[in-house]
């Protein structure tokens, strides 16, 4: 019989979660204290940007469905970065809000594994006669017990949460959804200490009371690039709905100082730990009083709705302030303001209770996805829904630091926790040259279908792929250019001259020239692949990276060696690290707090040292061989 | 296990007869080869002496560094069950310190703290109750070392290497700002301002690494030239030092026309001795090159020994010379003393009498030198010449990183390569002060930049 798997929550974790497990052949209950609210985007309307977009494109080549549903609803996207280096070319787009949800319940809806049911949950059941607790079933506010085999924990910010603005106060979720006020009891009681995160939202106004001939338009890209590999960019052709940007100014600031104590954020309403990631604008100009100006921007969030989100502009300050403040901005002069912004304060675990699988280490079958391990992101969220899911269907499957941003984003929550909402940078990533948003299907999609979440044709196509661009490499690096057929282009593009025949390899190495620019230089190679035109314009994308590159490339993927190789030296469970010889006190605890996988994840926890991890060594070659 | 090639100095920390220098690897004997000519390469007799030279390197300009003995021992008959090279060197710590990164320079890497007995006890030489040992003895040495990074950096040269790093720091902070907060891009620092600051990051680094390298004196010795009229005894001197008739010594004015070098040890100093002709006016066309050639030799010297002969009367032109050396380090030897002094001299500020001749006072002489060129040298505290040896490879590292970040900035290669060059100058300045990496990066973002929805 197939397992039976429970989703709690029905934001970004929770559908990537329920659908994952659904495909692998579980059945799947997804409870949603609302279903008109599944998959909701409570903030910004946008999904990806740097780092996030990476994530996005990582989902989609693990089989997840948030790139297909971003590709369905987008009404905007522009790749960003395309001038800084292959590795941070950031895909982002705006989406239509509604559609966006629409789509992704839909998809649930359809999937005949899964049974949506609204219902809030009020208690998690425990076996706990074992070593190690076992999850075994959940309760409903109705008072109904259903038997699970694995439950997923994906509340976001639903957990206690209280929304607040000036003097006012509301007990619920963001968006004036209904809080989850039972689950934490439970989860106290199961033994997890709940910690506060408060983030924020800007208000929304009306599209009609803007004057955006007062600021800059920022329009979409032309060229599309789909998130989803298996998205064909011709088909993705639509109108487009521009965003705009414009600034703060000394007035809005003044307003702001005048009135800071009435933000419940420094009235002393708010304690929880707040985000360096969306400051709210009274945080900006506290923290930055020397800036006499800081951007905003002014973004649709859909096609059927005159809303406007106001990137920039999160707030906990009183209404009326608001309205003056806002209205201080230039071109929102008329501003109506439709919905007030707000902070929230939610409860979160600490991650670090759960293994690299975002299971409970004291609770088998107990997985807890998104904002409730202290991320923040939607992206973040889905990615780690995808992960539980996968893993509570009985798939083993962890992502290395080196493999993944989704394995950044793991690994970084369970090993160091963290303070604050976890958002997902590129600079976190050690070996980001390897993460490349372009290259994410070359790196997961097998994992993919090991898991059975990714059909064999696509697979077949990947494999074509990867040797379709291994084969032009190959015959590329043995094409030489005679000078006279060259230095022509050099000579334009202010590329040294060649005098002796020149590898176009090297050719294509060199700043001033890509792939595209030489190619014709070299007769039409012999083998042809079977495979989508769109496919094939991917090829030529990783023909001149990996060429262009290289050098880089195998630079950190020497690194990466060095990385896996401790990465690959288990720490059996049962160590008692307070009885090693020379550990350091601190280390010990730590060690013994969180017990780590392998030698690789215990060196990355704070208060553990070079040292102890030699000693480390030292231990289990005596003990074990 | 990894097996690169390690290298420590294997006896205790202080002045003693005999220092050793350890080295293990697959490629120990390879690694050694580079520094020490007379082993035959491909039938090296193990447990079996051999005598030579180590050289800084395997190029015929390299210089000597010391006169040793020197035993391989060949896997698996060794300590760590590798090849083994004990290099059997001169006992002051700077010699042997010396040695030591000559093996480093020329493919070995610092041994960790108890690294040796680690690779023993993987390689099954040692058993468990001994390894145990290993593990005190790790964690013993790394107590000690933690604070010897920054103890035996003086204040001044650590916070200048942690001004370097934090300016490496805003570098990175500002590109992975307009990388991962694209829309505030224009409060990034551009790559012509961070080219532009990087060349005095440079200069002061460069300038940096000079002065904290004390090896450096030890590895390529101290330009020495030995000044003075005519006949005062400058070539006697010379001999004197090194204890053999080099130049030729006549009692007619003017013997020496050329510029004389010669390699000595004096204590932990190598002395790059320069012998001159006699600095006067002179018609004499050839002699006339030579003495405009000691002046130029003069102002190129790191040390310069200015000898007056003491049995005769002083002369101003002497008076006038070292005037014209004042900013270098001049000692004023008074030579000749074996002789009846000339009236004239109670005047002269001198530093030291010796007879050249009869090798008088040339001790006293020796220790000035050896105190001058090797303060803070002769610490007896081994962590502190490991640590150092180890600082000035890493802060050369953090200079290439940083000129290669230059090149690419120039190039128009694009930032994410750029940033990455620049993180790992940034690792090696944390190495040197001990600091691990952990969040900087993200925290200084967001302490310097208003970023976010």
């Amino acid at each position: 019989m197939s397992k039976h798997i429970i989703v709690i929550g029905g934001g970004h974790a929770g559908c990537e979660a329920a659908l994952a497990a659904a495909r692998m052949g579980c059945k799947v209950t997804l409870f949603a204290m609302s279903l008109d609210s599944l998959a909701m985007m409570p903030c910004n309307p946008c999904i990806g940007g740097s780092a996030k977009g990476h994530l996005v494109r990582e989902i989609d080549a693990l089989g997840g469905e948030m790139g297909k549903a971003i590709d369905a609803t987008f009404i905007q996207s522009r790749m960003l970065n395309a001038s800084k280096g292959p590795a941070v070319y950031s895909l982002r787009a705006q989406a239509d809000k509604k559609r966006y949800m629409s789509y992704m319940k839909q998809v649930l809806e359809t999937e005949s594994n899964i049974s949506l049911r609204e219902a809030e949950i009020v208690d998690i059941i425990v076996d706990d006669s074992g070593k190690t607790g076992k999850v075994t079933a959940v309760v409903t506010e109705s008072s109904s017990t259903i038997l699970a085999d694995a439950v997923i924990v994906a509340t976001g910010t639903y957990l206690n949460a209280r929304c607040l603005y000036g003097s006012t106060v509301n007990y619920n979720g963001p968006n004036g959804q209904r809080a989850s006020k039972g689950l934490r009891g439970a989860l106290t009681r199961l033994g997890f200490p709940l910690q506060r995160f408060k983030t924020g939202t800007p208000a929304r106004i009306h599209r009609r009371s803007v004057d955006f001939s007062k600021m800059a338009i920022q329009p979409g890209d032309e060229k599309l690039v789909p998130f989803s590999f298996e998205s064909d960019p011709r088909l993705l052709t639509r109108e487009q709905i521009p965003c705009y940007l414009t600034y703060t100014n000394t007035a809005t600031h003044e307003i702001i100082r005048e009135s800071l104590h009435l933000s419940s954020m420094y009235s002393g309403l708010i304690d929880a730990t707040g985000t360096r990631y969306c400051p709210s604008i009274e945080d900006k100009i506290v923290r930055f009083a020397d800036k006499d100006r800081h951007p905003v921007f002014i973004e649709p969030e859909g096609m059927d709705t005159e809303e406007m989100y106001v990137q920039g502009m999160s707030s906990a300050l009183p209404e009326d302030v608001q309205i003056q403040v806002y209205r201080s901005i230039g071109g929102l002069e008329r501003c109506e303001i439709m919905r007030p912004a707000y902070a929230i304060e939610y409860d979160c675990i600490d991650a670090t209770q759960l293994n690299l699988q975002l299971e409970a280490k004291h609770v088998n079958g107990l997985y807890f996805a998104g904002q409730i391990n202290g991320s923040s992101g939607y992206e973040e969220a889905a990615a780690q829904g995808l992960i539980a899911g996968i893993n509570a269907a009985g798939t083993n499957l962890i992502i290395g630091r080196d493999e993944g941003y989704i394995g950044v984003l793991i690994d970084d929550l369970v090993t160091k926790g963290t303070a604050e909402p976890y958002r997902m940078m590129t600079s976190r990533a050690e070996y980001r040259l390897l993460l490349r948003q372009d290259n994410a299907d070359l790196r997961l999609t097998k994992k993919g279908w090991e898991a059975g979440l990714i059909p064999t044709s696509r697979y077949e196509t990947l494999l074509i792929k990867k040797n379709a661009i291994a084969s032009e490499i190959n015959r590329l690096s043995k094409i030489n250019i005679r000078p006279d057929d060259v230095n022509q282009l050099l000579e334009k593009r202010g590329s040294a001259l060649i005098s002796t025949g020149c590898r176009i390899t090297d050719l294509i190495k060199r700043p001033e020239l890509t792939y595209w620019d030489v190619i014709n230089l070299s007769p039409t190679p012999e083998q042809e692949f079977q495979l989508p035109e769109y496919v094939q314009s991917t090829i030529d994308e990783q023909v001149n990276i990996q060429i262009k590159y290289e050098g880089y490339i195998s630079t950190q993927l020497t690194q990466a060696e060095a990385f896996k190789k401790m990465e690959h030296k288990s720490l059996p469970d049962d160590i008692d690290y307070e009885g090693i010889k020379g550990l350091r006190l601190e280390a010990r605890q730590k060690l013994n707090k969180l017990r780590p996988v392998n030698l690789g994840q215990a060196s990355r926890i704070t208060g553990v040292s070079p040292a102890d991890i030699s000693i480390l060594l030292v231990y289990l070659k005596g003990k074990f061989g | 296990m990894d097996s690169d090639v390690i290298a420590a100095i294997a006896t205790p920390p202080g002045v003693g007869a005999v220092g050793i220098i350890r080295i293990s690897g697959k490629d120990a004997i390879k690694v050694f080869g580079r520094i020490f000519r007379n082993l035959p390469q491909n039938k090296v007799k193990s447990h079996q002496m051999y005598y030579g030279h180590i050289y800084s390197g395997p190029n015929v300009n390299d210089i000597v560094i010391d006169e040793v003995m020197v035993c391989c021992m060949l896997s698996p008959r060794s300590y760590t069950t590798e090849d083994i090279v004990e290099i059997y060197a001169h006992g002051g710590m700077a010699t042997v310190h010396a040695v030591l990164e000559a093996t480093i320079n020329n493919g070995a890497r610092l041994a960790l703290p108890g690294e040796f007995t680690k690779r023993a006890f993987f390689n099954g030489r040692i058993n468990l109750t001994q390894a145990e040992a290993v593990m005190d003895l790790i964690s013993a040495k790394t107590d000690a070392a933690r604070y010897a990074g920054l103890r035996q950096l003086g204040g001044g040269l650590s916070r200048r290497i942690s001004d370097g790093r934090e300016q490496l720091l805003t570098w990175i902070a500002n590109i992975e700002l307009s990388i991962d907060y694209p829309e505030h891009e224009e409060e990034a620092m551009n790559r012509e301002a961070i080219l532009y600051q990087s060349q005095a990051w440079l200069d002061d680094m460069n300038i940096l690494l000079k002065t904290s390298n004390f090896g450096r004196v030890i590895r390529e010795g101290v330009k020495t030239v030995i000044l003075g009229r005519p006949n005062v005894g400058k070539s006697t001197l010379l001999n004197a030092i090194i204890g053999e008739d080099r130049a030729i010594v006549h009692e007619i004015p003017g013997t020496t026309r050329d510029v004389l070098a010669e390699q000595v040890r004096v204590g932990d100093v190598v002395l790059h001795l320069m012998d001159t002709a006699g600095i006067r006016d002179t018609e004499d066309p050839i002699e006339s090159i030579g003495v405009d050639k000691s002046y130029k030799v003069a102002q190129e010297a790191e040390l310069i020994l200015y000898v007056m002969d003491r049995s005769a009367p002083p002369e101003s032109e002497d008076m006038k010379i070292l005037r014209g050396l004042e900013g270098k380090h001049v000692l004023v030897i008074l030579n000749k003393c074996d002789l009846p002094a000339a009236a004239g001299w109670s005047d002269v500020e001198f530093t030291h009498e010796v007879s050249a001749y009869n090798r008088q006072g040339l001790d006293s002489l020796f220790e000035d030198i050896n105190r001058k060129f090797c303060q803070g040298l002769l610490s007896s505290d081994d962590t502190d010449i490991i640590t150092r040896e180890r600082h000035s490879q890493l802060l050369r590292a953090a200079i290439v990183c940083v000129r290669r970040a230059m090149d690419e900035l120039r190039l128009g290669v694009e930032e994410d390569l750029v940033s990455i060059s620049l993180r790992e100058a940034y690792t090696a300045l944390g190495e040197i002060l001990g600091l691990e990496v952990t969040d900087d990066i993200v925290e200084r973002i967001f302490s310097e930049f208003c970023v976010g929805k």
